[in-house]
């Protein structure tokens, strides 16, 4: 699992990094920002964030569609950044049907057991972290970070991301997220002229070992047979 | 008798029982001893894999808890209900699940650890120490789980997360250790349950399978101090429980959050029970085994005795010289052995008895029955009254055979006469040698009586046949003595007995052939008695002394006093002095009683001299008194030393003593007539004396014999006799005195003839010692004036036995 999430962080970040770039040639400045965990070890697909504060000179991403597909009883991709108000499908690829719901504040939805593509996509208008599961799968599981910053990354393996900041911005805040943080969103405005490199320690979670799910021997033989 | 087989049965019995005792008791105490360990170990085994099942089940139970909520926890509703939000649906979701998981208690925690809610009620939320332990392992693990002590009960709490999907909170359940738990690992292990809650080193509580009174029997807060993370087992056998104890808690490391003890135990009864059943069993086994082997020590004990016992009596029987037959044995061993060495010995003790008994009953020389052989066959003869003749037969001079020819010679002789007695009698006769040259024929004469006469005459000629004995002709000369059975005797110590009386007359008898008379025992018995008796007599006080006086005829004065000796025997009366005295003279004892006459008279010389008496006494001395050549020495001695002067004592001897040693008769009379003694000889007329004989003695007094005098008044011829007697008497020197003057007449012949002096029944009869003086003193009136007269007169006179 840890590959594909990688993986499709990955593509999300070149898709808005491809658009940043597209949109603003005149990026001048970027930074660094390196997170760890509080083990020292660094932390990879912490979500960082940054909105220009005061002077929006430079267009937010507009909210565009989405989507969060099910194939092979796992959410792809597990964890999506979008902007507010941006429209998720989560078209199911699985011969089995799915119960995607939400409990998050930001947004509780449920589509019950459906298959192929639900009628209607789901609008994510409130910026927050919202938690997907599937109902009859527990082991499904992905994340939906819905923010109106400007800009965001995901921290690669080595715990690093690099963002550009427009030529006219003096300060920016800035906010770093991850599934396993404890509490909220860190926050942090960081002024002009921009430091290099950034660290932050952010105090997650360890992993929640599953036991019922992935260590029933007869989840895993259904798993086969679903295949 | 019967001791010695009771003494083995009883010892037999004793070694069994002992053995027995001693065998069953260490091996019952062994086994005993061995099961009771085995028992306790197996209880303590057994409790060791009960606290081990108990673990285990707690294990699983945990294990399934675990799983039950998180199945309530990943509920979609739950989470659903509880992503509302709203307090009240929160908890009443959570009271619902805890209903459905069957918990005590719930909690749900932020996912920080903060609790939000816990049911039933709050307080103990204050335990926020245990819920930080529970989830810092539920974040490590997924899940968490503790057994601690919480509200005063003992919990196994599980910890699960409520995700939706990630980690929205925590939910705690809580499930009791109650009763039904207990219960249930109960039956499990089959075991009573109990677990104790501590806090603080108090015990709180207990919960147990047990009654509430059983379970609070035993102490449980004793345990050491387990180590942590340990699951030893402590022991416990106390107050009739063994109890194995192990912690159940989880270590915490914090004494507040308490301790949970799980035990099992085992009633100790109920663990013993089977003992118990095994000690009764062993002991009655015990009992049987201990009688079965009294019973076959009675039986052996039986077996060997009995034999034994019969063999016993069997020995008695031999002992006692009886006969028996030796029991019967049915063994081959030991006792059969003693049985036939018994047996042989009977036989050989049966014939040693028989040539014992042959030998005793035989003379060894001639080879006839001996007298004690002559005894018994007597004894039945006369037992069955069997008429027979006796015929003691004697060897005639075979003393002289003997001494002469030599005791080989004699013996020959004895085998000879042997042989010719045995060929004199018939078949039915039976010949006994019963004494050195003596032989007894005991002659049937069924049915008619014999003719003794014949008898005797064609036995001595079978007998008395010339025989030619190493060369020198011998004639056998035998005495018979006869007696007829069984006329004339009742016992067979009468026959042998009264044969040799006849025996003995035998030898004087003509022909030399005595037939028993009756009578003759008598006599030789009334001997036999008086000599035993003699001896006695005078100790007895039996002799006395009696005295008779001696009368001048002119004129008639008492001058002497003749001391005669009387016996009045106990059991025979009056014993006549002849008869006496001669037994006195055939078995020597003569010459104390002489003794003891001369005391007598000596003493009652001087008796008489005390009362102004002068009289003499005469006593008699026998044949064998002269014999003594010592005796004159002793008379003259005695009457020296009573002051007396001798012509006081006078000694008379008869004819017939003075012929048998006239040398030493004549020495001891001249010895005392030398003395001063007077001699007179007694009975004078009746002897062979010669007058020639009579010069020569040393004697002054002639004493005719009564048998003279008796009848002299009316023979003629006894008035020649008495008168020439007198007067060759006095031509000689010597003083003549009549005996047995019993009549006046014969009295004043007597004075006419010129005797000198007279003795008799006219004049007094021999009187007892006492009587004397009185007579003397009244002597001249009765009779002098009578005696000194001429007329005739006749006294009446009787004629008894008198005088010796």
């Amino acid at each position: 699992m840890p590959m594909s999430l990688r993986k499709a962080c990955l593509v999300a970040s070149s898709a808005t990094l491809l658009l940043v770039l597209g949109l603003s040639a005149t990026t001048v400045a970027a930074f660094t920002v390196s997170v760890n965990s509080g083990t020292g070890a660094p932390l990879e697909d912490v979500v960082v964030s940054i909105t220009a504060s005061g002077e929006s000179g430079k267009p937010r991403p507009p909210a565009g569609k989405a989507e969060i597909e099910q194939r092979n009883l796992q959410f792809d991709p597990p964890l999506l950044v979008i902007p507010t108000g941006t429209a998720v499908e989560f078209p199911n690829r699985d011969s089995t049907r799915h119960h995607v719901y939400s409990f998050s504040h930001a947004k509780t939805f449920e589509i019950r057991l459906y298959n192929g593509l639900p009628p209607a996509p789901i609008i994510f208008d409130q910026p927050g972290a919202v938690a997907l599961g599937c109902n009859i799968h527990d082991q499904m599981q992905a994340y939906i970070y819905v923010t109106d910053a400007d800009d965001w990354r995901l921290t690669d393996a080595s715990g690093g991301a690099r963002l550009a900041i427009p030529e006219s911005v003096s300060k920016v805040s800035l906010e770093l997220w991850h599934p396993r943080l404890r509490g909220d969103a860190l926050t942090q405005v960081v002024k002009a002229p921009f430091p290099e490199e950034l660290s932050f320690t952010l105090d997650v979670r360890p992993p929640l070992p599953r036991h019922r799910e992935s260590g029933s021997s007869l989840q895993q033989r259904f798993d086969q047979l679903a295949q | 008798m019967k001791l010695v087989p009771r003494r083995f049965r009883t010892k037999l019995l004793l070694t069994m029982v002992v053995l027995v005792l001693f065998v069953e008791l260490t091996t019952i105490a062994a086994v005993l001893r061995t099961t009771y360990r085995d028992t306790v170990a197996q209880a303590h085994a057994r409790l060791a894999s009960g606290v081990e099942v108990m673990y285990q089940t707690l294990a699983e139970s945990r294990a399934q808890l675990l799983e039950r909520v998180e199945v309530l926890a990943a509920d979609f509703g739950f989470r659903s209900a509880l992503a509302t939000g709203e307090a009240s649906t929160i908890a009443s979701v959570l009271a619902n699940q805890a209903g459905r998981a069957g918990a005590d208690q719930v909690l749900l925690l932020a996912p920080d650890g903060a609790i939000q809610i816990a049911l039933p009620d709050r307080t103990a939320s204050a335990d926020s120490g245990m819920f930080k332990a529970l989830l810092a392992e539920a974040e490590r693990n997924g899940r968490a789980t503790v057994r601690a002590v919480r509200a005063g009960g003992a919990y196994q709490f599980v910890m699960v997360p409520v995700s939706a999907p990630e980690l929205i909170g925590w939910v705690v359940m809580g499930f009791e250790l109650d009763n039904e738990l207990a219960s249930v690992l109960s039956r499990v292990t089959g075991l009573e349950v109990l677990f104790s809650i501590q806090q603080n080193g108090r015990e709180l509580s207990r919960v147990s399978t047990l009654d509430r009174d059983e379970q609070w029997r035993f102490p449980v807060d004793r345990l050491p101090e387990q180590p942590e993370g340990g699951r030893s087992t402590t022991t416990l056998v106390e107050d009739g429980v063994i109890l194995a104890t192990t912690p159940l808690s989880t270590p915490s490391g914090t004494q507040a959050s308490g301790r949970i003890y799980g035990a099992v135990l085992l009633e100790e009864s109920e663990v013993l029970r089977a003992h118990g059943e095994l000690r009764r069993d062993l002991i009655v086994i015990f009992g049987l085994t201990l009688l079965f082997s009294v019973l076959a020590a009675f039986g052996l004990a039986r077996a060997i005795g009995k034999p034994l016992m019969q063999l016993a009596q069997f020995a008695r029987t031999i002992g006692g010289g009886g006969s028996a037959k030796a029991p019967r044995i049915r063994d081959r061993g030991e006792l059969g052995l003693l049985a036939r060495t018994l047996e042989n010995m009977q036989n050989a003790i049966r014939a040693r008895e028989a040539r014992i008994l042959h030998q005793s009953r035989h003379d060894q020389l001639t080879g006839l029955p001996n007298r004690e052989a002559a005894e018994s066959y007597l004894a039945e003869q006369i037992a069955q009254n069997r008429p027979c003749l006796v015929l003691r037969i004697a060897l005639r001079g075979f003393k002289e055979i003997n001494e002469s020819l030599g005791y080989a010679f004699g013996d020959q002789i004895l085998k000879a006469a042997a042989l010719r007695i045995r060929a004199a009698t018939s078949g039915g006769d039976r010949v006994f040698r019963v004494g050195g040259n003596e032989f007894l024929s005991v002659m049937n004469c069924e049915p008619a009586s014999p003719d003794i006469t014949a008898l005797e005459v064609r036995f001595r000629e079978r007998v008395e046949r010339p025989i030619d004995l190493m060369e020198s002709p011998v004639t056998l000369r035998i005495d018979l003595g006869i007696i007829a059975l069984p006329e004339q005797a009742a016992t067979v110590e009468q026959v042998l007995r009264r044969s040799a009386i006849a025996l003995d007359r035998s030898g004087t008898a003509s022909g030399r052939t005595a037939v028993y008379e009756a009578g003759e025992d008598e006599v030789h018995l009334r001997e036999l008695t008086l000599t035993r008796d003699l001896q006695r007599s005078l100790a007895a006080g039996q002799m006395r002394l009696v005295f008779q006086p001696q009368i001048t005829m002119r004129p008639a004065q008492v001058i002497q006093f003749e001391a005669l000796l009387r016996w009045q025997h106990p059991e025979l009366g009056f014993v006549p002095p002849d008869e006496f005295i001669l037994l006195a003279e055939r078995s020597g004892q003569v010459g104390f009683l002489t003794e003891w006459v001369i005391k007598a008279a000596l003493a009652q010389i001087q008796q008489f001299r005390k009362d102004g008496f002068s009289q003499a006494v005469s006593i008699n001395l026998s044949a064998h008194d002269l014999a003594d050549a010592g005796l004159a020495g002793r008379i003259l001695d005695q009457i020296a030393q009573r002051g007396l002067p001798p012509d006081v004592l006078t000694v008379e001897v008869t004819e017939s003593a003075l012929m048998e040693d006239p040398q030493q008769a004549v020495a001891s009379l001249s010895a005392l007539e030398a003395g001063g003694i007077d001699v007179a000889i007694d009975d004078f007329g009746t002897g062979y004396s010669s007058l020639a004989q009579l010069k020569r003695l040393p004697v002054g007094e002639l004493k005719i014999d009564k048998a003279f005098v008796l009848n002299l008044a009316s023979n003629h011829e006894d008035q020649m006799i008495v008168r020439s007697t007198i007067g060759l008497a006095h031509t000689l020197g010597l003083r003549v005195v009549a005996e047995g003057v019993e009549d006046l007449k014969s009295w004043q012949l007597l004075r006419g003839f010129g005797c000198d002096r007279g003795q008799g029944y006219l004049l007094a009869k021999p009187m007892e010692a006492d009587a004397v003086i009185p007579w003397l003193r009244q002597f001249p009136e009765q009779l002098e004036a009578d005696l000194n007269a001429a007329p005739e007169r006749d006294a009446q006179a009787r004629h008894d036995p008198e005088v010796k």
